[in-house]
């Protein structure tokens, strides 16, 4: 089985400014042939290390590596093509008056073909069973129903890497089953997913490894 | 059958937002008894979420609609209470803790319904420590509410409701952001306020914690079924 | 560090950033800058903080400031260039005066900061404000570090969803920037309204008054701070007039 590490974390540590919340000292690897789940308890720093394995947060010891490229000499959008991240609260990333709009133009500004946008913008509408949605104003929609548009947007890359903080809050069970059979998929197709959530049903259906977070601000793979 | 064991009665209701040309749910009939707790399911976007800003008066005071039909609180009629009546009776804890905590610290946040309600220094104390204690969150008193994580917030934003003492609560979706711990925190938490006779209902995806109810309904096809 | 009453700290800050904004003597206003970082100081607030926060309006001082020096030509001459005068004596006194008057109003409202917001309502209350306007106030104010978390929040986000901004057209960019404005205040007026909303489910302003769980009192340290602030007000206002 291949197994070079997508993303590699090396002895990195990381603290905020205000409170005693640390990680300290992490070495991690996430592999494209896997579905992870970072779970731990609330306050064990699991978006934290979401957020520092994309680049949002800068680490304050050590180093993140994305097939092979260390993320400090990257900038976001270089990271977000290669690793797409699902904010815990969707709002976050949805910046459109349509959802159309809103899952499409990132592809717009990059110059892609006016066709080769439409192809890719209708199929991920699909996937994820929102094209009924695709005229519709994103922050009017349901919580549920965002989700799915915010997930759309940072799928619509074909990014090799996706982390997802708590995907499933506001799915009912339904809904999860699609989401974990989409992920199946993509993973099978050779995309890495990180997911990070304390929803157990989920995770023992769909992940394939677990990486649990400790209080003290390490981590154990089990 | 008579109205008076119900402290929440809603009789042929329908409501469809100001904006919106299709109703959400159409002739909804729900009873409610004193000391019960109810759980209400159904897939996203079916309006749980509305029917609970619908119980609770946020619609029409907050967000407007067309409403038809009734909702009855401990009697009276609630499109015609005030909202000084019914906050004194009940208290709702909605999906987002984000916008539910705006004070610098966790003993600031519980104090702020009580503080509404004029009570005593003294009276006001006393809640916020219950209130604590019955979640496991006293060594979060004097927490800075912005740096709690998000279930922590979760956690918070339900005990800054409890320090309402309402008798009626409102919960939606509040186990969505919780840990395993947090959500055995809430289980232990509707368990004991059952036991003081509060009536409970819950809006939840995670069918595990539906054994805690009395009753539970689906919204489906803009309809509520019942189903236990 | 005792932690002064905010209404001592208001009354400071009050005074101070009076003096700061009308006196005109250069020297009395240099004393008022270096009593206010002081006072600042020994109130531990969080100057660096400040000045790193504010760096692009720090920038932004200093120009008008330099651009004053440069635009005002009385007084001697230090400074020219092919018999064009650059700096003059009165231009350089009218850059300092501004930069000291911003920077007294910048390290005075840093001491406000060293209290909570709930505390500030408090002391708002306590001086007879009506708690309405108080809250009015006090949210307002963390509304602002609030509104400027949601663009950094809204940029980085926009900028992960593959949009690397640096390399883009002068014109994507502009087109990037519309994008941000929806989420931005969509975002933010929603959290008033949600938040509005939540205090109401509280029993907000359903009654005439309310009670407060914080109750302040004045201590020592207070009293000779407010005594304090009047004396200097008193001091540099007759120094001022007397100056002039």
């Amino acid at each position: 089985m291949s197994t070079i590490a997508y993303i590699n974390v090396e002895k990195m540590s990381f603290s905020y400014q205000k409170s005693q919340f640390s990680l300290n000292d992490i070495d991690l690897e996430l592999y494209k042939n896997e579905i992870t789940a970072l779970v731990g308890d609330n306050g064990s720093g699991k978006t934290t290390l979401g957020k520092i394995l994309t680049g949002i947060l800068k680490p304050c010891k050590g180093n993140i590596f994305i097939n092979g490229e260390n993320i400090s000499k990257l900038d976001l959008g270089e990271i977000g093509k290669k690793v797409g991240y699902l904010f815990q609260n969707p709002e976050k990333q949805i910046f459109a008056t349509s959802v159309y709009e809103d899952v499409s133009f990132p592809l717009e500004i990059n110059g892609i073909e006016p066709n080769e946008i439409k192809d890719r913008t209708d199929s991920i509408l699909a996937a994820l069973e929102i094209d009924h949605l695709k005229d519709k104003y994103p922050f009017n929609l349901s919580h549920g129903e965002k989700q799915r548009v915010a997930l759309a947007g940072i799928m619509i890359h074909k990014a090799e890497y996706l982390i997802l903080d708590e995907p499933t809050t506001a799915l009912d069970s339904e809904r999860k089953e699609l989401l974990g059979s989409m992920l199946k998929n993509l993973n099978a197709q050779g995309t890495g997913i990180l997911i990070i959530s304390h929803d157990e049903k989920f995770i023992s259906k769909y992940c394939s490894r677990v990486i649990r977070m400790k209080k003290e601000g390490g981590i154990i793979n089990e | 059958m008579s109205d008076k064991n119900y402290i929440l009665t809603v009789r042929n209701l329908s409501f469809r937002y100001g904006s919106e040309k299709e109703f959400i749910f159409q002739n909804i009939d729900l009873n409610i008894s004193q000391g019960s707790v109810v759980a209400i399911t159904g897939k996203s976007g079916e309006g749980k979420t509305t029917l609970c800003y619908l119980l609770s008066g946020i619609i029409p005071r907050v967000y407007k609609g067309e409403i038809k039909g009734e909702i009855g609180l401990f009697g009276g009629n609630l499109s015609k209470m005030t909202a000084e009546s019914i906050s004194s009776k009940l208290g709702i804890v909605l999906q987002d803790p984000e916008t539910q905590l705006f004070m610098p610290v966790v003993e600031d946040e519980l104090a702020f319904a009580p503080e509404n309600f004029c009570l005593s220094r003294e009276e006001i104390g006393d809640r916020i420590s219950s209130s604590l204690k019955s979640l496991g969150m006293e060594k979060f008193r004097h927490h800075e509410t912005a740096t709690l994580s998000g279930g922590q917030k979760q956690l918070a934003a339900i005990a800054a409701v409890l320090s309402m003492n309402p008798q009626i609560l409102i919960f939606d979706e509040i186990t969505a952001q919780l840990d395993k711990n947090g959500k055995q925190v809430v289980r232990d938490t509707i368990t004991s306020l059952k036991r003081e006779n509060k009536t409970i209902i819950m809006v939840e995806h995670d069918l595990s914690s539906l054994d805690l109810a009395d009753e539970v309904y689906h919204i489906q096809n803009k309809t509520l079924i019942r189903s236990k | 560090m005792s932690k002064f009453d905010p209404r001592s700290k208001l009354i400071f800050v009050i005074a101070v950033s009076s003096l700061g904004v009308f006196i005109k003597d250069l020297y009395l206003l240099s004393s008022v800058t270096v009593i206010g970082i002081a006072a600042a100081q020994f109130m531990s607030a969080d100057l660096l903080k400040a000045v790193r926060k504010l760096k692009s309006l720090f920038v932004m001082i200093l120009v008008v400031a330099f651009l004053q020096s440069i635009f005002i030509h009385e007084g001697r001459i230090l400074l020219e260039i092919i018999d064009i005068p650059l700096i003059t004596s009165a231009g350089l006194e009218k850059g300092i005066e501004f930069l000291l008057r911003m920077t007294v109003i910048i390290t005075t409202a840093t001491i406000i900061t060293t209290s909570t917001s709930r505390e500030m309502i408090q002391g708002l209350v306590q001086l007879k404000v009506p708690y309405e306007i108080a809250f009015l106030v006090s949210l307002g104010i963390r509304f602002l570090p609030m509104l400027t978390e949601e663009m950094k929040d809204s940029f980085t986000a926009l900028r992960l969803r593959g949009v690397v901004f640096k390399n883009l057209s002068l014109k994507k960019k502009i087109r990037v920037f519309t994008y941000l404005f929806l989420p931005i205040i969509a975002g933010t007026i929603k959290k008033a309204e949600k938040i509005a909303l939540s205090m109401e489910t509280k029993g907000f302003r359903t009654k005439s008054h309310r009670t407060s769980y914080l109750i302040l009192k004045y201590s020592g340290a207070d009293y000779f701070l407010i005594a304090f602030s009047i004396i200097l007000l008193l001091i540099f206002i007759c120094a001022n007039y007397k100056l002039n």
